[in-house]
């Protein structure tokens, strides 16, 4: 009789989840023999419990296979497997493969390359990157530069339906992966430098029917906030924000987009992710907090309703594109389970919030040359500013620190549970900058800062850190001289992961810090290391090589060196920092396996 | 007539030109819902409009009612004469798709279009006129529509007698079917040489894939064969334009689209608001299904900008520069980025004045950069060039400007 109940109460669980969650990803998510979505799991941790490879043995990883992609700019995000198939992608224009992982050689199953309008090639900030694409049911699901949402037949790479998000002659396009959740595949849209209204969308992984979509400022109507948005935490901001703090109707060209990586909480039923810089970079046009740019969002995914929303950086005057990672962890915070969320963001500061309100934990400087605020005022949740180093029109203010590419940049952080920290490549990147005058027109840029951005404090232009989030402490960080872009991955066997944009790929000891092994790759890696079991039962680790991505750009784009303020101020930085001396363009996939 | 009732009768012909009509009944004004664009539309005007929103000025206003993010609802009254007494200024609807910008008794947005009077033949004709002054005219027949403006241009060459003149307006006593037979006859060869309206024709040659083949006729001293077109709004709506306008910009490329897709011939806006700067006069872009060089020579005097080497002329651009939005893209220092360098000898199109003028003009087919400074003035174009010479590190020897 207990035995019928039993069976009974799993089946009734059963069914529960499979009509509240996408039952096929929660499945293949737990399944560290695949990495089925971007991140790994929902929670983003980018961690696998597989542990064939160690410490121990890791010195002994060699590259087994290698594979070119075809396209040469910078390669950012992963591929995915799922079975015994892997999907490759890259940078522009957006080819995707299936790779067949169960013969030899590992050929291509299929391969499919978008009809693309390439005037979005004019109109995308950052080099032509690709964060990646993602899985579900049978079908593989992907945005294009030129503002497509597109499904493929994953057996076949068929396109199965093609919809239109972004328009990029209104300076609209895409480089984000997206995430499904349930029924939906939600995308936003990049174009912050163009004066967009971001927004993010959901579509109907069945048809591609637009199911909800919600702005990043304008009416509370338009930005979808539910009657209890920040109800737990109303000093954050509840409603009319979204206008009520844009002078005149300048939140019409707002920014605020959402390119960055999302995450969910299939219990709590929450959708996260962050807001962009508000438009133009030039403040003095737009005094106010300029809400709900650089926001973190928490919304329902049925309906796009917005539960709670943290604005870091009011009235934005740097450019700290807030769209970086959420990674969702259990922590125990004063003696208490907490459902936290972590967050490094451009502004140079390490965020903690209790994912179920938003209420702020703890929020300290990761990247130690911060100097723009001095802290976050946890009662409040505002910034407490250095006057000094707020920008404005017609004056260059000089050293401030993060520069506009931020404490860390879009690449993901992880998180191991087994050693309880976070794993993130940042940056030691300051800047000058001055706001300067610039139109809106429709479809062209509107950037309206000149930016100088150099090494800060120390030369070393970047770190690889492990951070404590319950602590708020960094553990120990290895210092690099290029800023590290690629993402990190942790294992069950106590390696960390990550690459260099010299072409370094690199495991070190999770738990100390000390360099094991390290692979030269012919390009530099912007992109995230991932993990699997192969058909053969081996474990595998891959990542992309091709240098690229705002800071690589000057290199992706054979820029010339004479103008340090070209491509937003990369130009400068990279070629101050010689990046141009040590890694040349590239666009390969390479997997690695213990000899 | 005089002159200037002639050209108000002819740019009136050109907006009203060529109902089609057949049965005309007039639906009784409908009651749109506020939050709605309000078009005053004709019910049976393709290829611009019709009461089934077959016409391209009914998808133009869908898009542009998108963008202002409501729908378009329609009053139906035919584009002839009353029409704006008895529709804007009658209060039954807010805007008037498909008029002549000079028309004084509107208040006109932008033009969203610039069309021209083409000349049209059969397919395999043999005739290949491409100019009014075609000695073959002499032995030709030659249809036109009653009181548009090509008759002007015919009688000032003397032929007058080998006129077939056709009714634009629907005419509720005679052949329905006149406005049509023009292209019709053309097809039969009931004449030789049609000189219509171009998005008529463009219409018969694309839509209906009718026979036809196309060139533009250019404007002449007193005669102006191309018009820009423009939304009318009543006198004083100044709010309703200025949004209108606001969804010209954000919309021009899918109102570039629609046009396209109807086969309307474009050609570049008149050089009205040139400021004290003298350009050469645009030459029309060939019509499609013109002849491949037909337009070609018509502009054979390279641009040269007058700005070059001038200080005050560098330093307007050098403002210009960083507020259109020029810096954001090609870098603070004409370094590139987003877009390609600017101060390097690597030119993607060629380096000379002209072409980069139309680059920033947006008329280069190929080009990639945003063809959003269409309406820069030519002035700011030239003073904005003018500064991005001085960044120029490149090998001197390859100055050609």
């Amino acid at each position: 009789m207990k035995r019928t109940f039993g069976a009974i109460a799993v089946l009734a669980v059963g069914l529960f989840t499979a009509v509240s969650a996408n039952q096929d990803l929660l499945t293949l998510q737990k399944d560290d023999n695949q990495w089925a979505i971007p991140a790994k799991n929902y929670s983003a941790t980018r961690y696998s419990t597989l542990k064939q490879i160690t410490a121990v043995n890791v010195s002994k990883l060699r590259q087994v296979w290698s594979f070119s992609t075809g396209a040469l700019r910078g390669h950012e995000g992963q591929p995915l497997v799922v079975g015994t198939t892997m999907y490759v992608h890259s940078a522009y224009p957006n080819h995707i493969y299936a790779i067949d992982m169960t013969k030899e050689g590992w050929p291509i199953k299929w391969k499919y390359t978008p009809v693309q309008n390439d005037r979005a090639v004019a109109v995308a900030c950052c080099d032509l990157v690709h964060k990646g694409v993602n899985y579900a049911q049978g079908k593989i699901y992907m945005t294009t530069l030129d503002g497509q949402v597109i499904a493929l037949d994953a057996n076949t790479g068929k396109e199965v339906w093609k919809v239109r998000n972004a328009d990029p002659t209104r300076g609209e396009t895409q480089t984000m992966a997206g995430l499904i959740v349930k029924d939906k595949y939600i995308v936003g849209v990049s174009g912050g430098e163009f004066g967009i209204r971001g927004w993010i969308a959901a579509y109907a992984l069945a048809d591609g029917k637009q199911l909800w979509k919600a702005y990043s400022m304008g009416p509370d109507s338009d930005v979808k906030l539910a009657p209890d948005f920040n109800e737990a935490n109303p000093h954050y901001g509840r409603f009319d924000q979204g206008t009520k703090t844009w002078p005149g109707e300048r939140w019409k060209n707002g920014g605020g987009s959402t390119w960055g990586w999302y995450a969910y909480d299939p219990d709590l039923n929450l959708l996260y992710y962050s807001t962009g810089n508000p438009g133009t970079w030039n403040p003095s046009v737009r005094q106010g907090d300029d809400k709900w740019s650089m926001t973190i969002f928490a919304r329902n995914p049925d309906t796009g309703m917005a539960k709670w929303g943290y604005q870091m950086t009011p009235w934005d005057a740097w450019d700290y594109d807030g769209i970086n990672e959420h990674l969702l962890l259990d922590l125990n915070i004063a003696g208490k389970p907490t459902k936290t969320l972590a967050h490094f963001d451009r502004n140079g500061f390490a965020y903690l919030l209790d994912r179920t309100n938003g209420t702020l934990i703890s929020a300290e400087k990761f990247a130690p040359n911060t100097n723009w605020a001095d802290h976050i005022d946890l009662k409040t949740g505002r910034p407490v500013e250095n006057p000094a180093k707020r920008t404005k029109q017609g004056v260059e203010i000089k050293d401030i620190c993060p520069a506009a590419m931020g404490g860390k940049n879009q690449q993901p952080a992880s998180f191991s549970p087994s050693t309880q920290l976070i794993y993130a490549g940042i940056n030691n990147l300051c800047m000058n900058y001055e706001g300067v005058e610039v139109q809106y027109i429709a479809g062209a840029p509107y950037v309206g800062a000149n930016v100088r951005i150099f090494a800060g404090p120390g030369g070393n232009q970047g770190e690889f850190i492990a951070w404590n989030p319950v602590t708020a402490k960094r553990v120990w960080g290895i210092k690099e001289p290029f800023p590290v872009w690629t993402g990190a991955l942790t294992t069950a066997g106590d390696v960390a992961f990550y690459g260099t944009m010299d072409g370094w790929f690199k495991a070190v000891n999770a738990k100390t810090g000390m360099p094991l092994w390290k692979s030269k790759l012919p390009s530099g890696s912007i992109a995230n290391p991932i993990t699997f079991l192969g058909p053969d039962r081996k474990q595998y680790i891959a990542i992309y090589s091709g240098i690229g991505g705002w800071f690589g750009l000057p290199i992706a784009g054979n820029l010339s060196r004479e103008d340090p303020l070209a491509a937003l101020g990369a130009v400068g930085a990279a070629y101050g920092s010689g990046l141009d001396k040590v890694t040349s363009v590239g666009g390969t996939l390479h997997v690695y396996a213990l000899e | 007539m005089t002159h200037s009732v002639r050209v108000w009768a002819a740019a009136f012909a050109v907006a009203y030109a060529a109902s089609l009509a057949t049965v005309f009944t007039q639906s009784p004004p409908q009651h749109a819902a506020a939050a709605s664009l309000r078009v005053c539309g004709d019910p049976d005007n393709l290829p611009y409009s019709n009461d089934r929103l077959q016409g391209f000025e009914n998808r133009i206003a869908s898009v542009v009612a998108k963008d202002l993010g409501v729908e378009a609802s329609y009053t139906w009254w035919p584009h002839q004469r009353g029409l704006v007494k008895n529709t804007l200024e009658a209060g039954t609807c807010d805007v008037i798709f498909g008029i002549p910008h000079d028309l004084e008794t509107i208040l006109p947005t932008k033009p969203y279009y610039t069309s021209t009077y083409v000349i049209a033949q059969r397919k395999g004709s043999g005739h290949a006129i491409t100019s009014l002054d075609a000695p073959e005219l002499k032995t030709l027949r030659i249809g036109v529509y009653a009181n548009t403006p090509v008759e002007e241009s015919l009688g000032r060459r003397g032929l007058v007698d080998h006129l077939t003149a056709y009714s634009l307006f629907f005419d509720p006593t005679g052949d329905r079917d006149r406005p049509a037979k023009l292209l019709d006859d053309l097809v039969a060869g009931t004449v030789d040489v049609a000189l219509p309206w171009g998005p008529l024709a463009g219409y018969y040659a694309k839509k209906l894939n009718a026979p036809i083949e196309m060139s533009a006729l250019p404007s002449e001293e007193g005669v102006p064969l191309t018009f820009s077109i423009s939304m009318g709004v009543k006198k004083g709506n100044r709010d309703l334009k200025n949004r209108l306008e606001a969804a010209i910009d954000h919309r021009q490329a899918e109102i570039q689209s629609i046009l396209d897709d109807f086969g309307v011939p474009l050609v570049a806006a008149k050089q009205a608001a040139v400021g004290a700067v003298q350009v050469p006069p645009e030459a029309p872009a060939p019509a499609p299904g013109a002849k491949a060089g037909t337009q070609a020579d018509a502009s054979s005097d390279a641009k040269k900008n007058p700005f070059t080497d001038k200080e005050d002329g560098i330093a307007a651009g050098k403002k210009l520069y960083i507020q259109v939005g020029c810096q954001g893209c090609h870098g603070g220092g004409g370094g590139g980025g987003m877009a390609a360098s600017l101060i390097d000898d690597n030119w993607k199109f060629g380096s000379d004045d002209e072409t980069l003028f139309k680059l920033i003009k947006g008329q280069i087919p190929e080009q990639t950069m945003p063809t959003v400074y269409s309406s820069l003035p030519d002035e700011q174009v030239w003073q904005i060039l003018a500064f991005i010479r001085t960044l120029y590190i490149g090998d001197p020897a390859k100055k050609n400007w």
